[in-house]
């Protein structure tokens, strides 16, 4: 370039003509470049990229160079570009520069006018180069839309869309059935705009889905930087006034339904893969079928695979469903069935669901005897990836471990697994092209069947089997077993291998096999509980959940059991109206016990710590699989662990991952050295965010103030900060998304090649980190910061309350005999399940010592008291968030509790002899207090805290029904003091140091129990010594009275050791120490006698054990007195309860 | 041009911050005034002029599109002028201007009427030629043997190509 700059100087002053030999426009950049700006007030650029434009003048003029034309052609005058001869090339441009041809013009704004360079004539001849780059670029655009159009008309869809505009004149529902690959998803709703419609919604399963599919649809309107194709999905929306297509989850489009009745917004409903069969899409079918006839505008299009159509065509039989059938676009592909030897011996034995035999372990060596097949067959000259299709990740792991052992020799073949638990970055690799002369293979689980679609695979290995959830309603636990595949399945799985080419398909089954496989998967109503679906159908007011139009209804009995644990769970009251309680709830996008949690610990002090403790439990285990079987990953864990349970450990983590954030260090790294998902994280604050709007929204919680003031110079660092972060983000959402890359050997699985992506990516380049730095300002993280932590024990327990107030009755006993037995002979028992394993990656599985009572912890027992049982004051349960079967019965994530004290607080009934020495929780769980009074003490002070709780929240709930927008600030502060009051209370409630034996109670436990019979001293209960207001009534069914919402006294049958204990009592007397009155009264009279001999002295309402001298006696010690200041009078020795209490009557008093 | 998009990329990742800022006004100020479009009549109409209203459909090859303009001057089109009437449309593929700022190459050049039949036709090689103005392919065949013969062997090309 130097030695043609040398030779253009000197030639250029002599002579005008310009020849390219010796000169090029690129050295002269700065003596032209005025001239790619416009002649006016703005004197901006009119190239989009210079850059881009030198690059072109650079290439022009080497192409002319090349192709012996050196010598630039004299331009042409602007006046005689409509004239046909001479021919000249510019007459080929339908453009013109403003900017004019006098050497005035040209010369304007040029800061290096060097008159040798900028000669008149290069200045014109510039000027049409400039004109050719713009044509070039025009015709550029201009082919990028036309071959958008060329692909879209390609589509198999798009010979149907005179069809579906015919149709949709004529009917209302209308079924779009067609194989992936047809373009139904991203032409549909845009045809629909097409004919007019401007309000469209377009539901999806999966969030991913909605996010990528309303970019792709906008790209194609051409409207990538406008708002006519919005996404909403449960962490995002976009969309707004102007947008005409929404995609949106099935799930939130069933929240819509259930706020705004009726869905007045919008004219098209369109409802994405309902072949799928997921319970919001199936539950979407029946209210759409519903939504007809109460709006009788609204147009419905299904979409489907191919898959069952006619049952969906018969669904919409009625409303004149039309069916249109597009055919898919595949390519031939061949079916091998290659049954294993040992399998085809076994042959026919399953039927699709049954389970699979030889579940063991699986054989890899028939997939690694098809890859050397495919090597046999095929030469790697010709491209072709490879799918296996098998059941899980361990199936996965064993067959990526024999597939690299193979690679190891056959070194063109990238093994790569693939399934959800994997780290999203992990699964992207699955995308990329594998090297020429390479093959990837993806062992994936059905994950690949229909969720994602890898381009480029030619071959397809199917196992033919699958793990299914499913759900056991009998020990409300989930089931994860492997079944055969249905047909369906088996060929969607093979479809896979016909996407780009022709292909092949290994079925490793037998043809007979294939034959008696079911027609189709179960759709998921029949495999998860269904508590949430029917809460919220209930809450959009359906008249009757029994009667829902269901495409296929659920058996009887599981709706039953259903609306049997709502009516528990207080969401449904006895006439299965919905309570304030339920209506929360269903606003509430979580299960139910999650939900409950968030409700009920509305009335706890510190919410924004239940919200990220709710949040933490809602999101899928960051804490992958490597997470336990890497050791380094273990060992890094340690520091982390807590022995209260492995929802405390994950709580940690997060509360350390935060405050790496707050010090803006790498959490990526440190995240990967865990074992963890980061990525789940980030929707843990999301999700706690959303939560917090929720709440707010319905009033259950107060807004913050919008945080502590700024300071000046705080508030410019934040501006600035929050600048950046928009920028980075546009820039990200401007930029293509993730280009495929070309995968290298080490990439594969088990290789090492990941590691330094976690270095070189800075905190910044992380979009999710930026998003989350944008939501989480200095006051917002330090408020998360805080609401993760929970080291005091104190904060610790109530969590775990409030864990179990959403959790209860998933409570676990050990089992009796689990002190002399080893960590895998450890075995829990549910009310519903008994022999139940803790799962092997919990922190109890690995502990479970902390289970245990020590020695230290087993009292001596009264001599009255002959039952077996070990005497403690340190029993515990388990709480655990879920029951998942797959080897074994698993519990998951489970919390330890004082299980007395819990159980007492969470039953839904509890039953009690006359001498409340013997309590049965649930009629299931047994628990004897032997020392005198102990019991009836500790269930006194359950009841009175439960009614209290339950009162605070029915507060809250019914203001919240009645629409109670201010609550008068004196209320508002005694409800603040009661609710401090509960909170003390609880805690010392917990740790109540009271000594009592558990057992869990048979079935021929139960035979004898009750007495049945009304209370013999029923007179005497003129007053509820339990609940003062809470009216007592016979219990006709078990015996013994009602003496509060969930407790009946005295239907329990006395036995042997409740007899003595008596007997032994009555022996001596017993000084009240109120009036000091010395009598021989039993248990319940005791307590009645309390009651009655108390309640005058107000200032002391004491009922448990503290033994406080007499009020009102001025001789004790008044070191801590209180002053009153509405009464005006100095209390002496209150606890702090008492004082709240005394301070709660007298407000009650002057009001 | 794979070299140009590579090249493209590369600068991108390297812009710095100050080139990011600059944007970044620009993007806050279009968010600002799409935000205050509800209610003011004139902003309304600042949007509507961002709606493509005019419907083209080529008499050839039926593409069809909306698009914003038809004329030789179309007020988006900053430091250039067509030689002809056309259908023009926005530049899809760019983030929208702010009013008084003018960008470059905001345009893209749907089609015009051809000039002997009036036919419209778009810009695609199959459909029309463009020579001091626009002919529809069958005009062209037929107008053209009159012209250069530089003219004549670049229709014959284009021709040949399509087939």
């Amino acid at each position: 370039m130097s030695k043609s700059s040398k030779r253009s100087k000197k030639s250029s002053s002599r002579d005008e003509e310009t020849n390219l030999i010796n000169f090029s426009f690129c050295d002269h950049k700065s003596s032209f470049r005025h001239l790619l700006q416009g002649d006016d007030k703005h004197s901006a650029s009119i190239v989009e990229d210079e850059v881009d434009f030198w690059k072109f003048v650079n290439k022009y003029e080497s192409m002319l160079r090349s192709a012996g034309q050196p010598i630039l052609v004299n331009p042409l005058r602007d006046s005689k570009v409509k004239e046909g001869e001479p021919f000249h090339k510019r007459k080929y441009i339908g453009l013109q520069l403003e900017r004019g041809s006098d050497y005035e013009q040209l010369k304007r704004g040029c800061h290096n006018s060097d008159e040798r360079v900028l000669t008149k004539l290069k200045a014109r001849q510039f000027r049409e180069i400039i004109l050719t780059y713009m044509d070039f670029k025009q015709k550029e655009k201009f082919a990028k839309i036309k071959k958008l159009r060329k692909s879209q008309k390609n589509l198999p869809i798009a010979a149907f869309k005179q069809k579906i505009q015919e149709e949709l004149k004529q009917t209302r529902v209308l079924i779009i059935a067609g194989d992936t690959g047809c373009g139904k998803s991203t032409q549909v709703p845009q045809y629909l705009y097409e004919f007019g419609y401007r309000s469209i919604a377009c539901t999806q399963p999966r969030r991913l889905a909605c996010v990528s599919l309303s970019k792709r649809v906008a790209h194609e309107m051409l409207d990538d930087y406008g708002s006519k194709v919005g996404f909403q999905i449960r962490f995002e929306k976009n969309k707004t006034k102007n947008t005409n297509i929404l995609f949106i989850t099935e799930g939130l489009l069933l929240r819509q339904l259930a706020v705004e009745t009726n869905l007045e917004q919008y004219d098209v409903l369109i409802l994405d893969e309902i072949h799928e069969r997921n319970l919001f899409g199936d539950f979407l079918l029946g209210v759409t079928k519903c939504l007809l006839h109460a709006k009788p505008d609204l147009k419905l299009i299904l979409m489907s695979a191919t898959i069952n159509v006619e049952l969906f065509h018969n669904y919409f039989r009625n409303e004149g469903a039309a069916l249109i059938e597009v055919p898919g676009r595949l390519y031939p592909i061949k079916t091998m069935f290659m049954p294993p030897p040992s399998l085809e011996l076994k042959g026919g034995a399953g039927g699709s669901k049954s389970v699979a035999k030889n579940s063991n372990r699986l054989d890899p060596a028939p997939y690694i005897q098809v890859l050397s097949l495919i090597d046999q067959k095929y030469p790697t000259t010709e491209r072709g990836d490879v799918l296996i299709f098998v059941s899980g990740v361990n199936e996965i792991t064993t067959v990526c471990d024999a597939a690299k052992e193979y690679a190891e020799k056959n070194s063109h073949w990238i093994i790569l697994p693939l399934h959800s638990g994997l780290a999203l970055a992990d699964q992207d690799k699955v995308f990329d092209y594998a090297p020429d002369g390479m093959r990837k293979c993806i062992v994936s689980t059905n994950i690949a069947e229909t969720s994602l679609t890898v381009d480029g695979v030619r071959f397809v290995i199917d196992s033919g089997k699958v793990k299914e959830m499913s759900y056991d309603a009998s020990c409300k636990g989930q089931r994860l077993k492997e079944f055969w595949v249905s047909k369906s399945s088996a060929e969607q799985r093979k479809g896979r291998a016909g996407r780009t080419g022709p292909g092949t398909c290994f079925r490793l089954f037998s043809e007979k096999q294939f034959a008696s496989f079911e027609a189709y998967p179960t759709p998921e109503i029949f495999r998860v509980p269904l508590e949430t679906i029917l809460l919220q159908m209930i809450a959009m007011g359906l008249p009757n959940v029994r009667s829902f139009p269901f495409i296929e209804s659920p058996e009887e009995e599981c709706i039953e059991q259903a609306i049997w644990s709502l009516k528990q769970h207080n969401a449904l009251a006895v006439d299965e109206k919905i309570t304030p309680l339920g209506k929360s709830l269903s606003n509430l996008p979580v299960e139910i016990t999650i939900g409950k949690m968030l409700l009920m610990g509305c009335v706890f002090p510190d919410v924004e710590k239940i919200l990220t403790l709710a949040a933490t439990m809602s999101v899928q285990n960051p804490f992958t699989n490597r997470a336990y079987t890497d050791r380094k990953c273990e060992q890094e864990r340690e520091a982390l662990q807590s022995d209260q349970g492995d929802i405390f450990t994950l709580l940690r983590a997060y509360h350390e991952w935060l405050q790496m954030k707050w010090h803006n260090e790498n959490t990526r790294k440190w995240c990967h050295k865990l074992g963890i998902e980061e990525q789940r994280f980030y929707e843990i604050s999301k999700l706690r965010n959303q939560f917090q709007n929720i709440l707010e929204n319905c009033n259950m919680t107060c807004k913050n103030a919008d945080g502590t003031q700024l300071s000046s110079a705080e508030r410019a660092r934040r501006h600035g900060e929050v600048r950046q972060l928009k920028a980075i983000k546009r820039k990200q959402k401007y930029q293509e998304p993730r280009k495929r890359k070309i995968l290298k050997h080490n990439h594969g699985y088990g290789g090492d090649g990941g590691e330094d992506e976690f270095d070189d990516a800075t905190a910044g380049d992380d979009i999710r980190n930026v998003d989350f730095r944008l939501q989480h300002d200095t006051a917002k993280l330090e408020i998360l910061l805080h609401s993760s932590k929970a080291d005091k024990q104190r904060d610790v327990l109530l969590l775990k309350l409030i864990i179990v107030s959403g959790f209860y009755p998933q409570i676990a006993i050990a089992d009796e005999f689990n002190y002399c037995k080893s960590g895998s002979q450890q075995f829990f028992h549910t009310f519903l399940k008994p022999f139940i394993s803790i799962h092997p990656n919990s922190y109890f599985a690995k502990y479970f010592d902390v289970l245990k009572l020590n020695d230290s912890d087993i009292l001596d027992k009264p001599s009255y008291y002959t039952p077996k049982q070990v005497l403690s004051t340190r029993h515990q349960v388990l709480c655990y968030q879920n029951l998942l079967e797959t080897a074994k019965p698993y519990l998951m994530n489970s919390i330890r509790m004082p299980a007395a004290q819990a159980l007492l607080l969470f039953s839904y009934s509890v039953d009690t002899n006359a001498s409340v020495s013997r309590v049965v929780c649930d009629s299931w769980l047994c628990l004897d207090f032997p020392v005198p009074e102990t019991g009836c003490e500790l269930l006194s002070r359950a009841i009175k805290l439960r009614r209290l709780w339950s009162k605070l929240l029915s507060q809250k709930l019914t203001d919240l029904d009645k629409n109670v927008e201010s609550q008068s600030v004196k209320r508002e502060k005694r409800d603040k003091d009661e609710e401090a009051e509960l909170w003390e209370s609880l805690i010392d409630f917990m740790s109540a140091n009271v000594s009592y034996t558990i057992k869990r109670l048979l079935p021929a436990d139960l035979k004898s129990l009750y007495t049945h019979e009304r209370l013999s001293n029923f007179e005497k209960f003129d007053i509820n010594p339990f609940a003062s207001d809470y009216e007592i009534t016979h219990n006709e069914q078990k015996g013994g009275i009602n003496v509060a919402e969930n407790v009946v006294y005295g239907c329990l049958q006395e036995v042997q050791w409740t007899l003595s204990m008596e007997a032994e009592m009555r022996q001596h007397t017993w000084m009240c120490k109120t009036c000091e009155m010395e009598i021989a009264l039993d248990t319940v009279e005791k307590l009645l006698h309390k009651r009655s001999c108390i309640a005058p002295n107000i200032s002391s309402s004491k009922t448990h054990e503290t033994s406080s001298p007499t009020p009102g006696s001025s001789g004790a010690d008044n070191g801590n007195a209180y002053y009153c200041e509405s009464c005006q009078k100095n209390l002496h020795n209150l606890s702090k309860i008492d004082i709240l209490k005394h301070k709660k009557y007298c407000n009650k008093t002057a009001d | 041009m794979d070299g140009t998009e590579a090249f493209k990329e590369s600068l991108d990742n390297n812009e710095d911050v100050q080139l990011n800022v600059k944007n970044e006004e620009e993007e806050i100020a279009v968010l600002e005034a799409e935000a205050n479009c509800l209610n003011s009549e004139k902003q309304e109409a600042k949007f509507n002029e961002r709606v493509p209203n005019i419907d083209f459909q080529c008499g050839i090859c039926d593409m069809t599109e909306s698009v914003h303009y038809y004329g030789k001057r179309p007020p988006f089109l900053y430091g250039l002028q067509l030689l002809e009437d056309s259908f023009v449309m926005r530049d899809p593929f760019q983030p929208p201007p702010l009013r008084w700022k003018p960008k470059s190459e905001y345009f893209v050049v749907i089609g015009a009427k051809c000039s002997v039949c009036q036919k419209i036709v778009c810009k695609g090689t199959e459909c029309s030629f463009y020579y001091t103005c626009t002919y529809c392919l069958n005009c062209a065949k037929n107008c053209l043997d009159v012209a250069p013969t530089e003219v004549q062997a670049k229709l014959r090309k284009q021709l040949e190509q399509d087939k």
